[in-house]
């Protein structure tokens, strides 16, 4: 309808709501979409590997089949770390037409510091002297390795740590002598290559290089490497044609030699130059995806309410034409019409908003190290027409119930002065209503059943959450009718004039109230939710790792420990018990399979460990001391439905398959592991690099004793109970910065309705303001009537959000930590409380004062 | 009284013709009223209630509105004049009883069928607030034929707007005119498809005398030069006076239905129904559903 579409462009204040709602929505779906795209697209710089034509590295991913038959589905997980490859591949390929060198690469990070005394330590990575080929390095001053205790390093490590040839350095927690500098070395100019932001990491900052035979010692793993690297015979990598020849014959021979290898070349090199980057490039993908839902599901309620608001701020106007003669169809279309445009020009300015939050969140989690370094921020032309046509579809969909309800306006309205809202809901609406209210109670009760794994009782929990807001936002007219019922007379004998106006508005027009209800009780229980649920596991962490640590002493060095370090604490004096530590990851066939965090617990060499003597926790069935190789023990989240004796088939960190029998299910792992296995697990050397991120020591070691051990072991130092674990926090970090990511996402959009809803229903009551102050209301009484209104939004929208988010923080809250009592950071609480308070009152209040100063005019 | 479905003018709207053209021929020989050949519209005992309890706000009334004449429905604030013109208009459904326009029972259609039989064969000028404030006087003026898909040529917008005095207006929008203009722009749009009857609900209300009499003249044109029924509902005797016919009510019962009525007479019942309201006496008894329209018939009075 031409004539509408006029209309709207000559008063388009209805729709401004609706618009805004809809710009927020597109930014938000376009900066997921870049986020999504950027960490698909996230790869690794290629800078140590630069030199080689291609690389072999091991199948870097688990498999889980579930299902079975037509419905069977295969899940995969990445490694986070390399899964070995046999060193005599690299005759094979060394053998093939077109290779000059095949250098079989292992890594082995060290922490080194000057010695005796030096400053900092600093970490580094050393390999054997073949592979200063890969890059290639090429010596600057000194020689190469020869000896077992020689070592070269890159140019930049040696300026950092403040040595030249000639000088000492000691490895901190290992047990061996210093290592002598012989020599340094630069790496060719174009080793900095592939895509990141200038100026490209140096790879001379961290790398070291000892001779092959005192790396493949160190690496602790016989005829086995991390990668094969190939050189190209000059011959061979002229052309790209050339170079795809040559890759097709090295896959060729890797098909066969050592199935399921990968042979990279271009940027792809990048997932072996850092295959723990890589990894979590693929999970932030996940997460881009995951965070997609719950921002599309609130985007389409606020929405929804503006579409609603910005219909029955016209429903005169759709009286009037309905009383012409337009049919309830012709009035849908209408307002289909206008959704439509709404949803265009939203999109396209939608969308530049979102490129620029996506630019800024993915430098954000570059910075936090959860995208590799140097990881642009991506786009494509066609993400212009996904904003587009997500701005369309929401405001479609949310303008369905606005535009049905525009078609079935009485046209009897057209004659009628002063219009009311229908005071009570509709009767299906009420009916949708309760049952949505008690779809959410049972899933909510059944969430809180302890006989369910704690997977699903989340995945309740955040269910019922979902089906209470819509429960919300269909009973909200009836719970600001009743409210108003009860507060009627009290207010109106507190508050005066200015009460009594507040609820007779309420009372006869409740419709913008009931949105701005609905908007802060959404904001209120989603967010809230979120948030305390995000808080309550490091908050848990903290309180369960107080209560797990049972040993008297932590021993760390930085970089970590040799294993070694177990027996030499555990033959000190006063020592009863010595286990050691280190974080590993551990793929489990949970949920269709998923990566866990684990620890691998450390015996002296070929005991068991004897982990219960220096960690209680709160094992629930079973006992740790069962725990050998060939078994593993469970949280009670990572466990799910398995018991005590049932099998289960896991993969170990280099994607070793470790089927284990199950020995202990405990309640206390949050901060720790999820998953308990022992270090000897398949074997031995599949759980990391061998180094124990801490011992845990039980009894008093006599004096001097660590001082001794601490020569032997550089950097060995005693903490307090107070174990810091590294990966703990670190994914505590990550945890923080994402759930503030979604937390901002969600509050935009609720903000942005809560101040729309209550602006855009101020100002359409602008004539009845005015009405007011020509029979006598003063500017302080419009205002206090403004601050009831205010009042009632946030103390209904407050408690309708705190009852739903409340319960849902409750269940999740057992879920994971097993505790009936959520925590609830006071600080945080107390802001939410305000803002939401703040913003209505000057959301209801500001337009009020506007119109109040105006109010001697005519009315329009 | 016959079906107008014979001579249907082109509709824009293939479907709603369909519809409008299955419907049966309700009239019957016992049902016609001898001297009603040619009613617009009419009313058979129509109640509508709004509520279980309390009066009907209006009580088995029958009236009927014929063509190329001017009707005035008069009463107190609240004797049910509106919702009269509301059931009649097909703007709201009796609770009992049956209206017809032009042949077609009301009762037997769809809210879409309505829709399409008003914008086609109803015209209406409300008391305020007629016009889409967002839109051009032009604009205004077309559409009822926009909503009916048919063409909206200038030439008969710029027409029917030199009819009613408005023509420099066109491209104004509704708030820069006056209220005496607005009420004109709003008879030009109820005009603009021809219907077969125009309902005007107190159009004069807000008006100064003098531009309530052009407006009063305008809408006596209406029923004398186009032939079209005009209905309008009135407190203001001098309105009144204008029509041929006036229908009293009081407290939803037609009490009275006078031909040719004058000013002063007027004014008289209105006052003497006042005051019998005021008693708590009820109004005069009603009376039975005229027997022959138009001017020739001789004007009743219920005995108080």
């Amino acid at each position: 309808m031409r004539s509408l579409a006029r209309s709207a462009r000559r008063q388009p204040a209805p729709l401004v709501g609706v618009l805004i709602a809809l710009i927020a929505a597109a930014a938000l779906v376009t900066m997921i979409a870049g986020l999504a795209g950027s960490s698909a697209h996230a790869r690794v710089p290629v800078h140590r590997l630069a030199g080689a034509q291609a690389v072999l590295v091991g199948d870097q991913h688990v498999r889980f089949v579930t299902g079975s038959g037509d419905d069977q589905d295969t899940e995969t997980e990445p490694l986070t770390t390399y899964r070995r490859v046999p060193t005599a591949l690299a005759d094979r390929l060394a053998a093939v037409a077109g290779v000059a060198q095949a250098v079989p690469d292992v890594s082995v990070p060290l922490r080194l510091v000057g010695a005796p005394g030096g400053g900092s330590a600093l970490a580094a990575t050393a390999h054997g002297w073949a592979s200063a080929a890969i890059t290639p390095f090429h010596l600057v001053s000194g020689h190469e390795p020869v000896e077992a205790t020689d070592i070269v390093l890159g140019a930049g490590l040696a300026r950092s740590l403040g040595v030249r040839p000639g000088g000492r350095l000691a490895t901190l927690g290992l047990d061996g002598p210093p290592l002598t500098v012989v020599g340094l070395v630069e790496a060719a100019p174009g080793a900095r290559s592939g895509p990141g932001p200038d100026p490209d990491p140096d790879p001379a900052d961290g790398t070291a290089f000892l001779t092959d035979a005192a790396a493949a010692a160190r690496y602790g793993h016989p005829g086995q490497a991390d990668l094969v690297a190939v050189l190209a015979a000059p011959s061979a990598g002229q052309t790209s044609a050339d170079r795809r020849g040559l890759a097709a014959r090295l896959r060729s021979v890797a098909t066969t030699a050592a199935p399921g290898a990968a042979v990279l070349t271009g940027s792809d090199r990048g997932r072996a130059e850092d295959v723990q980057a890589a990894g979590e490039g693929a999970d932030m993908t996940d997460f881009a995806f995951g965070a997609g839902v719950p921002v599309a599901l609130i985007a389409l309620f606020v929405v929804a309410g503006a579409a609603g608001r910005s219909v029955a701020s016209r429903r005169r106007d759709y009286a009037l034409l309905r009383a012409i003669g337009a049919t309830p169809g012709q009035v849908r279309r209408a307002v289909a019409g206008e959704m439509a445009v709404l949803g265009v020009v939203g999109g396209l300015l939608g969308y530049p908003v979102g490129l620029l939050a996506s630019d800024r969140l993915v430098s954000g989690l570059v910075g936090h190290d959860l995208l590799p370094a140097g990881t642009a921020s991506w786009s494509a032309p066609w993400v212009i027409a996904v904003a587009v046509g997500s701005g369309v579809v929401v405001a479609e969909i949310s303008g369905f119930v606005a535009g049905r309800r525009a078609g079935r306006i009485s046209p009897v309205r057209a004659l009628g002065e002063a219009a009311t809202d229908r005071r009570w809901p509709h009767p299906l609406r009420l009916l949708l209503g309760v049952v949505a209210l008690g779809g959410g109670i049972t899933l909510l009760t059944l969430g809180f059943q302890s006989t369910m794994s704690p997977d699903d009782q989340a995945n309740l929990a955040l269910g019922a959450l979902l089906t209470l807001m819509v429960a919300i936002g269909l009973l909200a007219p009836l719970f600001v009718a009743l409210a108003e019922a009860v507060v009627r007379v009290p207010a109106a004998r507190l508050g005066g004039a200015g009460a009594r106006l507040a609820l007779a508005d309420i009372r006869y027009r409740s419709g913008r109230i009931v949105s701005a209800v609905v908007a802060v009780s959404l904001s209120t229980g989603f967010l809230g939710a979120v948030y305390l649920v995000n808080a309550a596991v490091p908050h848990a962490d903290t309180a369960q790792t107080a209560r797990r640590l049972v040993a008297d002493s932590v021993i760390t060095a930085p970089g970590g420990l040799a294993p070694g370090a177990i027996g030499a604490l555990g033959r000190t004096p006063g020592v009863t018990a010595a286990v050691g530590v280190s974080a590993t990851p551990v793929f489990l066939p949970v949920g269709g399979g998923g990566s866990f965090a684990g620890a691998a617990v450390w015996g002296d060499a070929g005991t068991v460990p004897e982990t219960g003597a220096v960690v209680d926790l709160d094992v629930r069935a079973g006992s740790l001391r069962d725990l050998r190789p060939g078994t593993i023990a469970l949280s009670r989240l990572a466990a799910g439905h398995r018991r005590v004796g049932s099998t289960v088939r896991g993969f170990l960190a280099d994607g070793t398959p470790y089927p284990a029998r199950v020995v202990a299910v405990f309640d206390r792992g949050l901060g720790f592991a999820d998953v308990v296995v022992p270090a000897g697990a398949a074997g031995g050397g599949h759980v990391g690099p061998g180094r124990l991120d801490e011992v845990l020591v039980r009894g008093h070691p006599a004096a001097g004793s660590l001082a001794a051990l601490a020569g032997r072991f550089p950097g060995l130092a005693a903490e307090d109970r107070i174990a810091a674990n590294a990966e703990a926090k670190r994914m505590d970090n990550e945890n923080s910065y994402l759930n503030n990511v979604i937390v901002l996402m969600i509050a935009a959009l609720v903000a942005v309705t809560v101040v729309t809803t209550l602006v855009t229903g101020t100002l359409e009551r602008a004539g009845t303001l005015r009405l007011l102050g020509r029979v006598g209301a003063g500017e302080a009484q419009l205002l206090a009537m403004a601050g009831w209104q205010a009042l009632m939004v946030t103390v209904l929208g407050l408690v309708a959000g705190i009852a739903t988010g409340g319960a849902t923080v409750i269940a999740i809250t057992k879920a994971i930590t097993g505790d009936l009592h959520p925590y609830v950071p006071a600080g945080p609480a107390f802001g939410l409380v305000t803002t939401v308070a703040v913003l209505a009152l000057a959301a209801t209040a500001g337009p009020t004062a506007l119109v109040a100063r105006g109010r001697d005019r005519p009315a329009a | 009284m016959g079906s107008r479905l014979e001579t249907a003018r082109p509709r824009g709207d293939a479907r709603a013709v369909a519809e409008t053209r299955s419907l049966p021929d309700l009239t019957e020989p016992g049902d016609a009223r001898p001297g009603v050949p040619d009613a617009a519209v009419e009313l058979t005992a129509v109640t509508k209630r709004y509520s279980r309890r309390g009066s009907p706000a209006l009580d088995t009334v029958s009236a009927s509105f014929g063509r190329a004449s001017m009707t005035a429905v008069m009463g107190l604030s609240g004797s049910g004049k509106s919702t009269l013109l509301q059931c009649a208009a097909g703007l709201d459904q009796p609770s009992s009883g049956r209206v017809v326009i032009g042949g077609v029972d009301l009762g037997s259609l769809n809210r879409r069928a309505l829709s399409v039989l008003r914008r086609q064969r109803v015209g209406f000028v409300f008391q305020a607030l007629n016009l889409v404030p967002t839109m051009t006087v032009g604009e205004n003026i077309a559409l009822p034929l926009r909503l009916d898909r048919r063409p909206a040529p200038r030439r008969a917008i710029e027409a029917v707007a030199e009819r009613v005095g408005i023509a420099p207006l066109l491209r104004r929008l509704p708030h820069t005119l006056s209220g005496g203009q607005q009420q004109r722009v709003a008879v030009a749009r109820a005009l603009i498809t021809e219907p077969d009857v125009v309902f005007a609900d107190e159009p004069t209300a807000a008006l100064d005398p003098y531009t309530a009499a052009e407006l009063r003249s305008l809408l006596r044109s209406v029923a004398d030069e186009a032939g079209q029924a005009v209905v309008v509902v009135t407190h203001e005797p001098m309105l009144a006076a204008a029509a041929d016919r006036v229908l009293l009510l009081a407290a939803g019962r037609l009490v009275a239905d006078l031909d040719s009525p004058d000013q002063t007479d007027l004014t008289r019942r209105l006052m003497a129904l006042g005051a019998a309201s005021a008693g708590g006496r009820p109004a005069v008894p009603a009376v039975p559903p005229p027997t022959r329209p138009g001017p020739d018939r001789g004007a009743r009075e219920a005995r108080a």
